[in-house]
């Protein structure tokens, strides 16, 4: 068996909004629109993974709060209804998955070898959150490929974003391993924006695009840093600074699961594909990928 | 159904609850004429918590009272935590209503961070057992106003930074008066995977134990964050 590979990561951030805005047939709210740097750059980013050729999509999800080790899904279908518990308003959706549970299993088991607290997830009425939907929804609206799901582990409310840096690591190192001995060619997502700080009311139409800026310069400033860092292809430094950046910006970065991805791809030295960066209720978005092929890397934005 | 994030292999949760929807609008209604951001949620699929599922399963397990589920403001600190209690106060006597007050919530919450054999479950630490031991106390004094007083301490000695602060004692306290005129009975002090979980009913009375000095501001409507940087600039 042919070694498996990781073919592109992803960091695809999650605010129901894009979802809502694109008006998919799965989701029960109606929008005129909005975001649209952010959609152009997701569709985009979607036509780019039209293009390769993989089994899989892993995705980490700061929506799905694990305290007691990490969790991976582990049952072949789930369909239910993810509604969201700050934005209903925006975002109840309709969702019919399959779940890659060989692989799972797999990720879970060598994890588990290498010291890390894992567990399988078989609970059928387990409701999907709205992080893992909305990433997988503009990346692969087709829904045409099965995901593992993992759930982030929150070592920084435990311990301090300094562990949890150690500990996502030491989960990325593992996935990495699992997937090479799966033999499976696999699209790897961090599902998260930047900077975290939420505006606190919700303009009459949410999708009125006069209202919507970052939360403050701080936060703004923070986020080209690290988008700086990206296109120089200087993973280890952002992955060092990451506390920092967790903890002056409030950054769902907090969950760990930039760190797992660029540990389980080793890294990148070589530059990330930029895109699209927007603010949503002011908070920092950026989609970008890394693709280990140089042949097809581009530079988008 | 709900399922736990975390305990999902201790089964499914069905529930069904009969929800005072009129309460909730005038709890809203009330919020808002505080200053406070609020609005009413009702939406097929809306995923009701853990907490709130397992406590009105437990306490009204008939739906015989109807029941109104209000979230936590993640960003809220104490100002704003305070002026919801007395919004549900206003609420409460503008509807003539006799109401149960509950908040969910465990004392300590740091929990064993690998999956235990329940006949193990103790405590996480001497300290956090020691800590919820003397909160016990303060609840069978009745002294739910020093315990509000005491929230940011507790908050910082055995509370894991999951959440800005310890809110519970905050809007409990001043839903209920911001007093310390209570019969307190703990009904139950057990380790629930090393966090601390008590069952503690308040019942008003005459008499009162305690009385700290209080040293917190007492908010009677959110005006939003202080420029305190502004204010207090040389």
């Amino acid at each position: 068996m042919a070694k498996g590979e990781i073919v592109l990561g992803c960091l695809a951030p999650h605010p129901p909004h894009v979802v809502y805005a694109e008006n998919p047939e799965q989701n029960e709210a109606f929008a005129e629109g909005g975001w649209e740097t952010l959609r152009w750059g997701y569709n985009r980013l979607a036509r780019k993974l039209k293009s390769i050729d993989y089994d899989a999509m892993v995705i980490f999800t700061p929506h799905w709060q694990t305290y007691i080790g990490t969790h991976f899904l582990g049952l072949p279908k789930f369909k239910s209804k993810s509604v969201d518990p700050v934005f209903p308003n925006l975002f109840r959706f309709n969702y019919d998955i399959s779940v890659d549970v060989e692989l799972a299993e797999k990720m879970c088991e060598v994890a588990g070898e290498s010291g890390i607290v894992t567990k399988m997830m078989r609970n059928p009425d387990f409701r999907i959150d709205y992080g893992t939907i909305t990433s997988c929804h503009m990346l692969n609206p087709e829904w045409d490929k099965p995901l593992v799901t993992i759930s982030s582990n929150r070592n920084a409310h435990y311990y301090s974003p300094e562990v949890m840096n150690e500990q996502a690591s030491a989960l990325g190192d593992a996935c990495a391993k699992a997937i090479e001995e799966s033999g499976k060619k696999v699209v790897l997502i961090s599902s998260h924006s930047l900077s975290h700080r939420h505006f606190v009311t919700e303009s009459p139409l949410p999708e009125d695009m006069s209202r919507e800026h970052i939360y403050n310069h701080s936060q703004y400033v923070w986020d080209m840093k690290l988008v700086d860092l990206m296109r120089d292809g200087k993973m280890k430094e952002v992955i060092d600074i990451m506390p920092e950046f967790t903890e002056q910006t409030i950054a769902e970065t907090e969950a760990g699961g930039l760190t797992w991805m660029m540990a389980a791809m080793g890294y990148p030295e070589y530059p990330a594909e930029i895109y699209g960066y927007q603010s949503v209720i002011g908070t920092g978005n950026l989609i970008a990928a890394w693709d280990p092929l140089e042949a097809t890397r581009e530079i988008v934005l | 159904m709900h399922v736990d994030d975390d305990f999902h292999y201790l089964g499914s949760m069905p529930y069904k609850f009969k929800m005072d929807t009129e309460f909730a609008e005038k709890f809203r209604e009330s919020a808002e004429s505080r200053g406070l951001q609020s609005r009413t949620v009702s939406y097929d699929g809306f995923p009701i918590d853990t907490g709130s599922i397992v406590a009105l399963k437990l306490l009204n397990p008939d739906n015989r009272i109807p029941a109104c589920i209000v979230s936590s403001n993640m960003y809220a600190n104490r100002a704003e935590t305070i002026v919801l209690g007395k919004s549900a106060r206003d609420a409460i006597a503008a509807q003539g209503k006799k109401a149960v007050v509950v908040v969910v919530s465990s004392l300590s919450n740091r929990m064993f961070t690998e999956h235990i054999d329940p006949a193990e479950d103790r405590i996480h630490s001497a300290k956090d057992d020691e800590w919820n031991k003397k909160i016990l106390e303060f609840f069978g004094d009745g002294r739910l106003e020093d315990l509000s007083q005491l929230s940011r301490e507790i908050h910082g000695q055995i509370r894991v930074q999951k959440v800005v602060a310890y809110k519970p004692a905050w809007w409990m306290s001043a839903t209920m008066g911001q007093h310390n005129n209570y019969t307190g009975e703990v009904l139950a002090y057990e380790a629930l995977h090393g966090s601390g979980g008590a069952v503690v009913v308040l019942t008003p009375s005459k008499g009162s134990v305690g009385d700290k000095e209080f040293d917190e501001d007492d908010v009677e409507h959110y005006h939003g964050d202080r420029g305190v940087l502004d204010t207090g600039a040389l």
